[in-house]
């Protein structure tokens, strides 16, 4: 390969990766798609009187979700009782799903924690505002607006409102943007950006895009003190790099409002989309019910909804109905928001962090040595001259043993002297220094030689207990290691058994896609080797 | 976990100044100086956060996510040094704007649908792109045809809600701002077009090989 060529693969994969990074996958069949019938993200009119929902199924094919969302492979959802779930097969309106793992969330700085998590800054103050807005108006819902869908100001306006008030009679300042984002088509996401960005402006808490579900009712309809209640559903979309960070979000969210009212989240969906989620980690798209709901219920789902998220972002003071005595435990009434730097959140947005730097990095890299030709042979001519310095290295460091016994010998002469001067010119300089600078430094001193004497004090205490530990990890530890390899070996059976099942229904095909290769294969070469024949043939007439 | 925590910053400012430093380049690359670029991004990024400017009938254009980048695309068609240059980047516009126009009816109203996963926010870009190295292997072209189709995208909406009889529903040209659909799709389009291009010229023996 010619290094012009190897370079361009570089700068290729480079950005490639970035592209894919941020843009997502792109399917290639996008078009045979379109061509067929099955497109409409929402459910035909036709498929719900028939109702041909999506049911997602585990592997003992027990119904786990009904949604109108079409899912596809890759989807993730967190179920009601923490259950991750994973789509691997979509047959029909049947989606398949293996379970992942099981997800603790467990809120920081309650009873079950270890009680030593102190929040990260203390410092951060909310600004006790929440924003509201929808990117789809025409959403409605058929028992109380008479259609599922109205062009204009649709039902779910009235369950942003609802979602409102129950906020702003805890005192909290909720802006909800009404702007319709018409017409309703594909583009609303992108006319939605510009109201997210404009209500982010004002700098809120958090951010919810407020939709409705296309489900049968009883897939949201629970009933509380004899009142019918819709549950309500987060959507995460995984299109964008910061997704992390928002899955993070919406799983605490779910976990504070478990705490509080178990049940009403129904599970948050992990899908492909960007839902302007990217403009900010607080955003998340709620649906509430779905079109067979009545509208009253999704306003009484909605504003328990905001119990929820009240008590999550301010904290318990904030619950009106006497729901906090629900939280045993948090006596200290700090908002569980208050908590979460440290954890999950802090990992999620590291990762982010640090896979956004390194694609950028690689990009830079990327349109750098393309646009400049010498780099790479100057990076290589680097590289290829590396074993040479390295081979010098073996001498420099004999030379500097060598050395080392006259070095000592110089220091060791000199050093009263440096000692004296460095003194000296220390204490020169700490005259010159201010006033209060010098009794920050006297304060931080004492401090400093109080600190190291408390530690000197505790340090056989430290001992022992390091000691005692030490023993009874120790005890711990052939246990633990078997547990371990049990676990391993169940991963692995399960992996093993996995990889069998699709080799299995893969083999066929397989061995079908060959058979056709070779034939083809034979067509194609008893054509050419008649072409090479025939030319053969002219050749040798012509030299006759 | 408050908007204002550290983390949450940190992830905000990071992905917004990685966008911007790719805006700068993408300016870059269209034959204005570092220093130019740098003040347009500046200008852009603070346009975007005044006041929209109404234009009457629901109708607002945002200076820093519609004003100024128009006004860059303006200069570019007219800094063209031959008519066919100067045709290309409204026609990639106008044939972008008309393919997103149709996919966003053909195609599912919520993203994530299977076998179609390139969300809408990208789609205009990625149109542009294309199209832009399609007619022509030109920057200048994929800048003006996100930018322009984006604004065309718009103005459609408008149009199609005024027919319907929807007289005062808002539309900002360029509401979000320098984050705002019109400048992603003009800065990916032109990303697009380059890698494109460039890597084209490279596996083909290109024009400039160093030699």
């Amino acid at each position: 390969m010619r290094w012009q060529n190897r370079r361009v693969y570089v700068a290729l994969f480079c950005a490639l990766a970035v592209i894919f990074y941020w843009l997502g996958p792109f399917s290639l069949n996008l078009f045979r798609q379109a061509l067929d019938e099955e497109i409409l993200d929402e459910l035909l009119e036709q498929e719900r009187q028939e109702n041909l929902y999506y049911r997602l199924v585990d592997e003992d094919g027990y119904c786990i979700v009904t949604t109108g969302r079409r899912l596809k492979p890759g989807d993730c959802y967190l179920a009601e009782d923490n259950r991750l779930y994973e789509v691997y097969a979509v047959e029909g309106y049947l989606a398949r799903a293996r379970f992942k793992e099981k997800i603790e969330l467990e809120l920081p700085g309650g009873e079950n924690s270890s009680g030593n998590l102190t929040p990260a800054l203390p410092v951060q103050k909310p600004a006790y505002s929440i924003a509201i807005y929808h990117s789809h108006n025409a959403e409605s819902y058929v028992p109380s607006d008479g259609t599922d869908s109205i062009y204009g100001r649709g039902g779910i306006h009235d369950v942003g409102v609802a979602f409102k008030e129950s906020l702003t009679q805890k005192g909290i300042e909720v802006y909800h943007s009404e702007r319709l984002h018409l017409p309703h088509d594909r583009g609303a996401y992108r006319r939605s950006r510009v109201t997210a960005q404009q209500l982010l402006k004002k700098r809120p808490d958090a951010i919810f895009d407020v939709h409705r579900d296309a489900a049968p009712w009883d897939a949201y309809a629970v009933e509380v003190d004899g009142e019918m209640v819709t549950r309500i559903q987060i959507v995460v979309g995984l299109s964008h790099p910061g997704a992390a960070a928002n899955k993070e979000y919406a799983f605490d969210l779910k976990g504070c409002a478990d705490r509080i009212y178990p049940g009403l989240v129904r599970g948050v969906f992990l899908i492909w989309g960007g839902y302007n989620q990217d403009l900010s980690p607080l955003n998340l798209l709620l649906e509430v019910g779905a079109h067979t709901n009545s509208k009253e219920a999704a306003m009484h789902g909605i504003s328990l909804f905001g119990d929820v998220v009240a008590y999550y972002f301010y904290g318990p003071s904030y619950l009106d109905n006497g729901a906090g005595a629900a939280e045993p435990g948090r006596e200290d009434g700090r908002p569980p928001a208050l908590y979460r730097d440290a954890g999950g959140i802090l990992n999620a947005i590291s990762g982010t962090v640090l896979g956004l730097l390194l694609t950028s990095l690689g990009a830079a890299l990327g349109f750098y040595f393309l646009n400049n030709p010498g780099a790479l042979e100057d990076l290589l001519s680097w590289w290829e001259r590396a074993p040479q310095r390295l081979a010098l290295l073996p001498g420099r460091f004999k030379q500097f043993v060598l050395n080392f016994p006259t070095l000592a010998r110089n220091s060791w002469a000199d050093f009263p002297e440096n000692l004296i001067y460095n003194w000296h010119r220390l204490r020169q300089e700490a005259s010159a220094a201010p006033g209060w600078a010098k009794a920050a430094a006297q304060k931080w001193g004492r401090r400093a030689a109080g600190r190291i004497k408390i530690w000197i004090r505790e340090l056989p205490w430290r001992w022992r207990r390091s000691w005692t530990l030490l023993l009874q990890e120790s005890r711990e530890l052939p246990a633990f290691l078997r547990h371990r390899l049990l676990k391993g070996r169940e991963r692995l059976e399960h992996t093993a058994s996995g990889l069998g099942r699709m080799v299995r229904r893969a083999w066929p095909l397989f061995r079908e896609s060959l058979r056709l290769a070779w034939h083809r294969t034979l067509v194609e070469g008893a054509h050419w080797a008649a072409l090479i024949r025939e030319k053969m043939a002219m050749l040798r007439r012509l030299r006759t | 976990m408050y908007a204002r925590a550290p983390g949450m910053m940190l992830i905000v400012v990071v992905t917004a100044i990685i966008f911007l430093y790719l805006l700068h380049r993408a300016l870059n690359r269209l034959h204005m100086d570092k220093k130019t670029a740098l003040l347009l991004v500046g200008l852009m990024y603070v346009g975007g956060y005044l006041p929209s400017i109404p234009l009457g009938g629901g109708l607002a254009v945002n200076l820093g996510g519609m004003v100024i980048p128009l006004g860059i695309c303006v200069y570019l068609v007219i800094k063209a040094p031959e008519l066919e240059q100067k045709i290309r980047g409204p026609a990639t516009a106008i044939i972008a704007a008309a393919l997103v126009w149709s996919l966003d009816r053909l195609l599912p109203v919520n993203p994530g649908a299977p076998g179609y996963e390139l969300d809408p926010l990208y789609l205009p870009a990625a149109a542009a792109g294309l199209i832009a190295y399609l007619l022509g292997r030109s920057r200048r072209a994929s800048f003006i045809g996100g930018v322009g189709a984006v604004l065309l995208l718009d103005l459609s909406a408008w149009i199609e809600n005024m027919l319907r009889g929807f007289r005062n529903i808002p539309i900002i040209l360029g509401g979000a701002g320098v984050f705002d659909v019109a400048l992603i799709a003009g800065v990916i389009a032109v990303m697009l077009a380059e890698l494109i291009g460039e890597v084209r010229e490279r596996v083909g023996g290109g024009p400039r090989t160093g030699e």
